[in-house]
């Protein structure tokens, strides 16, 4: 199997294993309510807000940080599969050609 | 002696990548990657922009104290997962993008920053700060103000679309947020690409395009797309939004609430498309001043700092400021993602690191008229011209101005390339071509066969700082172009008022005289002034105090120099393709003159108009 199908699949089996799972509810504010005085929101992840490292030394280093990260933003139900994403990431890492003459349609998205 | 602390910004990824390099809180150097790649908003890691900013600084990489990204890539991450939960098993395209997009690249910034240059810094890691920090202390940290309101406004960074903070001495502090799906500038965004023009680009034309229409679908937007407070918060009906499960803004719903399908690019602007533009941009202005009138609210602050892409909004930001609920209002001239970069820096440098401010003298700001980018010497000029056989002759400064003052007067378009680059969308001055105002034929002239664009584009005025109330209503800087104010009663001219009002076509519109200063005056008598200081552009002040002396008008016409589609231009080779391309009759590179007829005949080696896609 070659890298392209490797990742492929790898991205699938966390969509199945983290989106489908929790895809039974509502994660975004979108809801219209004429009721209420404001939409105005308080800033949340204070630390990650301002200024922060994110820890990519090693797959288990940032399967680590990604962990700690959903916990303390109190989304423990998108942890379940941190060490599939770590090792996706350091997959894609080798795999990426971020200075090609026809720039890639994977950087320049609203993403 | 303390040891100067160098830091390296970068914005990268989305659009419009950029490095900015500042020392000990003084900007030393900030540029955008597409004007060294020609690429147009060239969103690729700025490896060119980050080499320039440190060989500016005449430091070693090794001498960098900090590398900032102004991005935190998980924060978006985990938007994006909870977006595509949020729609399901639809999302799947989605995901996989965005996962090959963020887990892929934007998480190795670090990476790409050894490869381009060696090193992280003295630091040993690159420091992430958030996307709307970095807007936030982008205007306030150069701007005069030791206390301020700070308002960003964009599409979209990590979760927030909307922030208020308060900035005090050298701290900001977050206050209230608005976080996506639910967003002005996407709404923004939406209309433009409903109108038939490029999102993340053709935004400005929207806003151009509105003065020419009707704001009848105001009550429509507020009925069907967007609940807003009286605070200035807003949340939008996700039913009529494509951006949850596509790569489209709009959805057929939104379609059809406007009566059918988007305007094809390029096709006959039509009378709909100029009534929406005009709907959408009063929408945006109301809530822009809602969210102005909280921050005031609840910082107490009577200065703002603005940034944020929709903090490009001239037309809002000049309706702001005449509401006067600030006594003073700053915005950064970079007010995109280029200027993360820029801000970037100054988060690690305040917040981090803790360093405290020194304001600049005066009312003067720190940012140095955005004049940060690369600058040429006579030498390089000089060799670069002879390298070439083309013609030129080198002029004493004085010389120079009376010689240009006679040219404009005469008709001519000049490309006007002197002194240090600008930081950010505009052209100031030094990458500039320039044209007499009070030519009625200047406007369509510059559209049609200079610039290449759509004929109902205004152009901007320059104005010597000490005259600007005397053609508009405005007394005050406005450096950086980034305010609208009408023209004058006293330089109006009447206009023919069935044609005003009954033309289906744009054109009939577009040619009317309107003033004094036909060709920077908009069909609504407004200008996007730019008023020209001594201080901060000596060179251009002096060519339009010569025009002045010579004609008595202290105005200059004043466009990017560049296509349609084409990066502004950075290099003297750049200035001189452009300049041979189109209908530009002289070239000033610093003091050297350069006339169209003289040159030898051009050859073109490259297909240009295919290059540079249509923006």
């Amino acid at each position: 199997m070659n890298l392209t199908n490797t990742i492929d699949l790898k991205i699938r089996k966390i969509f199945e294993g983290v989106i489908l799972t929790n895809s039974h509810e509502n994660h975004l504010n979108i809801i219209i309510n004429k009721n209420i005085d404001t939409y105005y929101e308080e800033p949340q992840n204070i630390q990650q807000t301002y200024f922060s490292f994110i820890n990519t030394d090693s797959v288990e280093s940032f399967a680590d940080y990604l962990n700690e990260f959903w916990m303390e933003k109190g989304s423990e139900g998108f942890i379940s599969m941190v060490d599939e994403m770590s090792e996706l990431a350091f997959l894609l890492s080798s795999d990426s050609d971020t200075q090609s003459e026809d720039v890639s349609q994977f950087i320049y998205t609203m993403y | 002696m303390a040891q100067s602390r160098y830091i390296l910004g970068i914005s990268a990824y989305y659009h419009d990548s950029a490095a900015a390099i500042i020392k000990d809180s003084e900007i030393i150097a900030a540029a955008q990657e597409e004007r060294f790649s020609r690429v147009k908003h060239d969103p690729r890691f700025p490896v060119n922009a980050i080499n320039y900013c440190i060989e500016e600084a005449f430091i070693e990489a090794s001498d960098i104290d900090a590398v900032v990204f102004y991005d935190h890539p998980i924060l978006t991450y985990d938007r994006i997962i909870k977006n595509c939960a949020t729609v399901g098993e639809h999302s799947y395209d989605t995901f996989n993008a965005a996962t090959k997009s963020i887990l892929g690249i934007k998480l190795w910034v670090e990476k790409h920053v050894k490869q381009t240059i060696g090193t992280v810094g003295k630091l040993g890691k690159v420091l992430f700060a958030g996307h709307h920090i970095s807007h936030a202390a982008s205007s306030f940290y150069p701007s005069p103000y030791n206390e301020s309101a700070i308002v960003s406004v964009d599409g979209v960074g990590e979760w927030s679309t909307t922030t208020i903070a308060h900035g005090v001495d050298n701290n900001i502090k977050l206050l209230k947020e608005i976080n996506y799906p639910n967003s002005l500038g996407l709404l923004y965004s939406a209309f433009t690409f409903y109108c038939g023009f490029k999102v993340n680009s053709g935004e400005y034309k929207l806003m151009g395009l509105a003065p020419y229409g009707k704001p009848i679908y105001v009550k429509h937007i507020y009925d069907n797309l967007i609940d807003v407070k009286e605070d200035g918060s807003y949340r939008l009906d996700m039913d009529y939004f494509g951006y949850l499960d596509t790569n489209k803004t709009t959805n057929q719903k939104f379609h059809d609430l406007f009566g059918g399908a988007p305007r094809q690019p390029e096709s006959v602007i039509s009378r709909k498309e100029m009534d929406i533009a005009a709907s959408i941009q009063q929408v945006t202005e109301e809530i822009f001043i809602k969210i102005a009138r909280h921050a005031r609210k609840i910082t107490g602050s009577s200065n703002l700092c603005l940034s944020g892409g929709v903090a490009l909004n001239c037309v809002a930001n000049g309706k702001l400021l005449r509401e006067k609920i600030f006594d003073n209002i700053w915005i950064q001239p970079a007010a995109g993602d280029a200027g993360g970069a820029l801000g970037a820096c100054y988060v690690a440098n305040h917040l981090y690191y803790k360093e405290k401010r020194s304001l600049p003298n005066g009312k003067n700001d720190k940012q140095h008229g955005s004049y940060l980018g690369p600058k040429y010497s006579d030498t390089e000029i000089e060799a670069f011209l002879d390298r070439n056989n083309y013609v030129y002759k080198k002029y004493a400064e004085t010389e120079k101005n009376e010689l240009l003052a006679k040219e404009i007067d005469k008709g001519k378009i000049v490309g006007f390339f002197a002194g240090r680059m600008e930081f950010g969308p505009r052209s100031l001055g030094a990458r500039s071509i320039i044209g007499d105002p009070r030519n009625a034929e200047m406007q369509s002239k510059m559209n049609l066969k200079i610039k290449y664009r759509e004929s109902f584009r205004p152009f901007a005025p320059a104005v010597l700082r000490e005259d600007v109330n005397k053609y508009f209503d405005l007394d005050q800087d406005s450096p950086y172009m980034l305010i609208v104010a009408p023209v004058n009663e006293t330089i109006r001219k009447q206009v023919d008022i069935v044609t005003e009002h009954n033309a289906d076509d744009m054109i009939p519109i577009i040619n009317q005289i309107r003033s004094e200063l036909p060709a920077i005056t908009h069909v609504d008598y407004s200008a996007r002034i730019q008023t020209v200081h001594k201080e901060t552009n000596e060179k251009f002040y002096n060519l339009i105090k010569a025009f002045k002396q010579l004609t008595g008008c202290s105005v200059l016409v004043n466009t990017s120099f560049n296509v349609r589609g084409e990066p502004i231009v950075c290099s003297p080779k750049d200035a001189y393709l452009c300049f041979m391309r189109t209908d530009i009759d002289i070239l000033v590179l610093e003091n050297y003159i350069l006339f169209k007829e003289e040159q030898p005949k051009f050859e073109e080696k490259e297909n240009w108009q295919q290059k540079y896609e249509l923006d």
